[in-house]
This record gives C-alpha cells, sequence and structure tokens, in this order.
C-alpha cells in the first residue's frame, strides 16, 4: 500500500516537510514504517526520531498505530525549553 | 574565597546615593551557589515581607553564576531576582549575552539595589568602581540607542548594559530589561521594578580575571561536551538555526499554544503556514550568526530587513517563544510582523511573550464581542491580522489609549476593564511561556506552584516529557513526586551556576556537577547537588510563604489544562490532573499542601535555613 509522509523538526538527513510516497506492506505500523525511513540514518538521528510523536489524518497516533492504504503521516520532532 | 567568584557584592541605595561594597563569603557562594539562589537568600534578608514591589523598600538584585566569565561552556547566564508587581511573589528570570560575565570582569558576583532615586540614574562600574550617574538626558531613549549613547559619554566602546526602555520608564507591569541590546530577563516585571526605581541602565567594563579552581579540568570537559556536541542534532539544528528551527513542528504537535490556547495547530493554523513561523523561512534576512559568551553552539543570529512592509534594518531572529507569542497563538503567520514586534519589544523593553499572549486575550475578547473596536481605539483585532497586532504593540510600547491598559498584561486588563477573565491564560497572572502542559502535563504543576509561576525554564517532569523522553504513559499521574522533584532541583543548580540550558541538551550527563567542582575547588557530589538545588528551591518558596501565598492561592488558567478538553487534534481530550501533581511533589519536597510551609525537619535537613524557621516556626534551634 502506498502512505503519504512528511516531517517536521529537528533537521535530520532525507526527512524534509515535503509531502513524499512510500510504498510498505499491507498492515503496516508507524513503528514499521520509521524503521524504513531510519534505515540508513547515522545512529544520533535515528535515536532522536525514537521521541517522535506522529499525526495521522491530522490525529494523533501511536508508534504503534496500524496505517491503511493513503493516510497521511506527519512525523514532528520539537525541541521543548526553548 | 572559592574559585569561580570576583568575591564581592555591590548594595546600592538609589534613595540616599549610598554605595556599599560587601564581601561574599564561602559560605553564601557555596550553600546558594549563584543567580537566584544566593539572589533569593540576600532577598529573603533585605527585603520586608508585604514590601510593595514598585516601592522603595523593594530590592532588584541582579546576579551571576560562578561559571560567567570563566572558561566553562554555555556559562553566559545571570538572573535578575525581585518581588514581581505581577504575581506580588517571588520572582526570578535570567538571561544570556555578555553582560552576567562583563560584571564579573569588572568585580562583582552582585548587585542589589533598593530605594527611589528622585531622578533618572544610571549605574556605571568601571573596573571595579561603581558611581551613580545622572541619566536624565537618557530618559526616553531605547534599550539600543542608549548602548550607544553610554559608550560615547564614558569613552569605553566595549562596555555591556543592561537598560529599560519606555516600556519599563512607564512601569508597565510586563515590561523587562534588556541587555546586549536583544537579550531579557523577560519574566515578571524586572523593567517596571527598574523603572519605578528610576534606574535606566547599569553599565558595565572589567578587564578582570576570574579565579578557578582547576582550570585543565574546564579545559577538559570542554573538550568532552564539545566532543558531544558535534554529533548531535540538536546541537546542529540550534547552531545553524536557533530555538526556531522546530517551531513549525511545535505549532503541529500540541507543545506551542494556538488561538489563544483554545486552537489546535493543524486544523486552525495549517501545515502549510507553519513553516511561515520557524527560521527556516526567516532566516532568508539572516547576515551573521551570533552566540552568548563561550557558548561553542550560538543559536542566535542577526538579521537585516532591508524592504517590505516593516523596513525595520538590522534586527535579531525571534526565539521560539516570540515566534510562538506573536505567531501561532494569534494565528498570525505574517513573518514580516512577527520580526516587527520582536524589534519593537527588545526596543522598548516588554516581555515578548506576556505581550503576545496580552494579545492574543485582546484578540479573543474583540472576537467574541466582549472588546469593542472603540475600546481597542479603532483597531479591527482580527485573529492573524499581522498589522493589527503591530498596531496594538505600538499602543502598549507608546503606554498610550487601550494600550496603557495593555501594557500592564492582560490580568491587569481583565480586572480594569471588568470583563473577559474567561479568556486568560495565566499563572498566578503571569501569562503562560509557550509550551502546552496538555502537550506535557508535568508543566501544570511547574507553571502553577513553582515559586516564580509560569516558567518553562524550571526543569521538572514537564522538560522531560516536552523533550519525549519520559519512559512511562505520560498522561498517568500516579508516583510524579519524587522525579519531578529531581528533575526541579537539578535545573535549580544548572540556572543559578549560570549555564544555558541548552547546553544540558547536547552535554553529557553528568558535567555540570563536574564545572562546579572544577570552578570552586569544592567536591560536589549527586547528593550534594541535589540538597543544594532543594535548598535553593525551598529559599524561593520561602519567600512567597512569608508572604503569605498559600497553595490554594495561586492558579493555572482552566483551558491551558484541558479543562474543558480539546474536541480535536492530538491533545483531543486530555484533561490535566494538576491537583494530583502538585499533592504528589509537595508531599516529595515535604511542603504542606494547605499552608505551604515546608516542614520544620526538611528545613533543618536542607541547612542553612534558620532564618526561615524562625519565621515560620518561631525558634531556630
Ligand atoms: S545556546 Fe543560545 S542562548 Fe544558550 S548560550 Fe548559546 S547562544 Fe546563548
Amino acid at each position: 500500500m502506498k502512505v503519504i509522509y512528511r516531517y517536521f523538526g529537528v533537521p535530520v538527513p532525507v526527512l524534509t516537510d515535503e509531502k513524499k510516497e512510500i510504498e510498505i506492506g499491507i498492515g503496516s505500523t508507524i513503528d514499521e514504517l520509521m524503521n524504513v525511513l531510519c534505515a540508513d540514518m547515522e545512529e544520533a538521528s535515528s535515536e532522536m526520531l525514537q521521541k517522535a510523536t506522529f499525526l495521522v489524518n491530522n490525529i494523533g497516533a501511536k508508534r504503534e498505530t496500524v496505517l491503511n492504504d493513503n493516510d497521511e503521516i506527519i512525523i514532528l520532532n520539537p525541541i521543548g525549553g526553548g | 574565597m572559592l574559585g569561580g567568584y570576583a568575591g564581592k557584592m555591590l548594595f546600592v541605595n538609589l534613595s540616599t546615593g549610598e554605595l556599599r561594597d560587601e564581601a561574599l563569603t564561602d559560605e553564601l557562594a557555596e550553600k546558594f551557589i549563584g543567580g537566584y539562589g544566593i539572589g533569593a537568600k540576600v532577598l529573603y534578608d533585605m527585603m520586608p515581607a508585604g514590601a510593595d514591589p514598585l516601592g522603595p523598600d523593594s530590592v532588584i538584585g541582579f546576579v551571576t553564576g560562578p561559571s560567567n566569565g570563566t572558561n566553562t561552556f554555555f556559562g553566559g547566564r545571570y538572573s535578575v531576582v525581585h518581588k514581581s508587581p505581577i504575581s506580588g511573589g517571588w520572582n526570578d528570570s535570567n538571561s544570556g549575552g555578555y553582560f552576567g560575565p562583563e560584571l564579573k570582569k569588572a568585580g562583582y558576583d552582585a548587585i542589589f539595589v533598593t530605594g527611589i532615586s528622585d531622578k533618572p540614574v544610571y549605574l556605571w562600574i568601571n573596573d571595579g568602581k561603581a558611581e551613580l550617574k545622572d541619566a536624565t538626558h537618557l530618559w526616553g531613549r531605547d534599550t539600543k540607542q542608549i548602548w550607544e549613547d553610554v559608550k560615547e559619554e564614558t569613552g569605553k566602546p566595549k562596555l555591556r548594559i543592561l537598560a529599560i526602555g519606555r516600556s519599563g520608564e512607564n512601569a508597565s507591569l510586563i515590561s523587562c530589561a534588556i541587555n546586549d541590546g536583544h537579550r531579557a530577563p523577560g519574566r515578571g516585571g524586572s523593567g517596571a521594578v527598574m523603572g519605578s526605581k528610576r534606574l535606566k541602565a547599569i553599565a558595565v567594563f572589567g578587564t578582570g580575571k576570574i579565579p578557578v579552581a582547576d582550570p585543565d579540568r574546564i579545559k577538559e570537559i570542554n573538550k568532552r561536551v564539545g566532543a558531544t556536541l558535534k554529533g548531535s542534532p540538536i546541537g546542529k539544528a540550534f547552531g545553524a538555526m536557533g530555538t526556531g528551527s522546530t517551531t513549525p513542528a511545535s505549532a503541529l504537535s500540541g507543545d506551542s499554544p494556538v488561538k489563544n490556547w483554545g486552537g489546535v495547530g493543524v486544523l486552525d493554523f495549517g501545515v502549510e503556514n507553519v513553516h511561515k513561523v520557524g527560521s527556516a523561512e526567516m532566516d532568508k534576512y539572516k547576515t551573521r550568526k551570533y552566540a552568548c559568551s563561550r557558548c561553542p553552539m550560538g543559536c542566535g543570529a542577526e538579521y537585516e530587513v532591508k524592504d517590505g512592509k516593516y523596513p525595520i534594518g538590522k534586527t535579531d531572529r525571534p526565539e521560539y517563544e516570540t515566534s510562538a507569542a506573536f505567531g501561532s497563538t494569534l494565528l498570525n503567520h505574517d513573518t514580516a510582523s512577527i520580526l516587527k514586534c520582536n524589534e519593537m519589544c527588545n526596543q522598548y523593553g516588554l516581555d515578548t511573550i506576556s505581550a503576545g499572549m496580552t494579545i492574543a486575550w485582546a484578540m479573543e475578547c474583540y472576537n467574541e464581542g466582549i472588546l469593542s473596536k472603540e475600546e481597542l481605539d479603532g483597531i479591527d483585532l482580527q485573529w492573524g491580522d499581522g498589522d493589527a497586532i503591530v498596531a496594538i504593540l505600538q499602543k502598549m510600547c507608546d503606554g498610550e489609549g487601550c494600550g496603557a491598559i495593555l501594557a500592564n498584561g492582560s490580568a491587569y486588563a481583565a480586572k480594569k476593564w471588568g470583563k473577559g477573565e474567561e479568556f486568560l491564560q495565566t499563572a498566578c497572572g503571569i501569562e503562560l511561556p509557550m509550551h502546552d502542559p496538555r502537550f506535557a502535563p508535568g508543566l501544570a504543576r511547574t507553571y502553577q506552584y513553582d515559586p516564580s509561576p509560569g516558567r518553562h525554564v524550571k526543569g521538572g517532569l514537564g522538560s522531560l516529557q516536552m523533550s519525549g523522553a519520559e519512559p512511562k504513559d505520560k498522561y498517568d499521574y500516579s508516583g510524579t513526586g519524587e522525579i519531578d522533584l529531581q528533575l526541579t532541583t537539578h535545573q535549580e543548580v544548572l540556572n543559578t551556576m549560570g549555564i544555558c540550558m541548552f547546553g544540558e541538551f547536547v552535554s553529557p550527563e553528568g558535567v555540570h556537577r563536574e564545572y562546579i567542582e572544577a570552578l570552586t575547588g569544592l567536591k560536589f557530589t549527586d547528593e550534594e547537588k541535589y540538597v543544594t538545588g532543594f535548598r535553593i528551591l525551598t529559599m524561593r518558596h520561602a519567600f512567597n510563604v512569608r508572604e503569605g501565598i498559600k497553595p490554594s492561592d495561586t492558579y493555572i488558567s482552566p483551558r491551558a489544562v484541558g479543562k474543558p478538553a480539546l474536541q480535536a487534534g492530538p491533545l483531543a481530550g486530555v484533561t490535566i490532573d494538576t491537583d494530583q501533581l502538585a499533592r504528589n511533589f509537595f508531599e516529595a519536597a515535604k511542603w504542606d499542601m494547605e499552608t505551604g510551609k515546608p516542614s520544620k525537619d526538611i528545613l533543618k535537613e536542607l541547612g542553612n535555613l534558620d532564618n526561615v524557621i524562625e519565621d515560620l516556626y518561631g525558634v531556630a534551634e
């Protein structure tokens, strides 16, 4: 199936706020999507993305949330405290 | 004297013109570190309970930490302490730049000012020599212009200055002092306190060296910090784009408040608009990057806005708090207006958070038909209208018409106009900062119950949750007391030693305890760090208890804690059990939830709080 994702947060390689499409297996979770996206990332960045929060179709979601075809996922990684 | 200190404090009485040096004792330095730790101890002893924050008995302190003026990385922050004319209780705020380190090099760890001058004055400290100078001719100058003027009249082009602008002169309750032209100890009304004393500025110049116990160890720790910083994505982001690097993410995640805390980022502000309030967009104006004293990261930047509707010329990159306060909170994605508001607040000396939030309150009142266009002097204050925001802020800066009311903050305005209280978003009268407790629930306890209410720089459980690092469900309110207290005491140490909290994001764990050892020569174990942080927190809290402020007198606006809960977006359905969080914290700290009093046992255990025991319990054994 195909999902759309975009990213807002501490800049990391590959992820940007532009919409991108990706093919993932039917019934994949956000966690599985993140594993694919972080596969070639340096450790510090992928570690930081462990703390990301997610919206699926503008509703809050968790890593274990199961994705559906055409879902739009927003990956958020703000830094609090500033 | 311990390493890391200049060894001297300056006491100024503006009513009599007396200036007096006093040695900083090792005991005071060891037990209260610096910044608002020493500040709380001195103010508690010096200032009578019940003093009018804007009256002659009120004391305002400018206090450095042991890291200021040394080689310690991220060690550029000092504190301003006073009683807040807004909350009526304890107030501390801190600021970076170069003022704190320069004050140390000029020979002083701290300055405490009391009394009221009969004419405007500024305090000039030139390499150990302090004097009061007439500032009648400088009254009315903005915080940038006065820097140039004082450089010229003293013949010291390298001096540093902390000054109030016209807002402080008018004793606007949300005004603040500004140092280095753009850094602000912003919260709680430091500008009003200085203005009420007719103290226009403090200018400092120094060439002294601050002795430290083990300079080689500091170098070695710096090396380790530098190495972690190099590999840190946060370090890279802040170094390149400052705190505004993640403003868009905060607006969407629910971390930033939206539409006076009643909206939802993804729905009301819009995914396509968020980038306009972040550095990625604003940095097209960047001309150079800058940093505070001894900061290897440098989150600041100079901008130049040459054209457009607000050609403000040289200015500074807005911090996250400012971009959110004038951005998502007002549904405003007009970048030019945000830059203009930032510059106006810096020049006039207004707290950007309180100014933006006060406008948010007025905007909601106007849009709900509670405030009329006439009451707002004809300004059509629609959500997201950048030009209307600039127009109303100008009125606040000038203290004219409705601006004379709004310049005292939203709580004051609601009282004065006798309406709109339901739309206030404050903690104990102070406008809430730009991190939403519904996103990081521990903040609810901090905002309401910290001795300085409404602060995002006080550590605690909320700080862990903001960065997504809490291991358990953040909405599970059981057993939070110990960790909340631990993290708060940790931040007390960091803040009072003068370290920037962003430094911690990119430093190996535990280095700040090591820095204290290397600076002072004292052994500083984890246990000592905890007790010292706890003592400082308790000292600040005791100031409020002595003022008669009970926990039940404190409050946070209900909307900010999910009463009622949002109906949509990532934080839909969240209501925070602030009472439970507070009970957990007070129990862990052994503070009485009803009277606020720290138990006699904990006061004794923490030590060096005999006068507090005497005031609260009658006898110090
Ligand atoms: S990170 Fe930013 S605020 Fe902190 S010390 Fe460095 S320049 Fe100053």
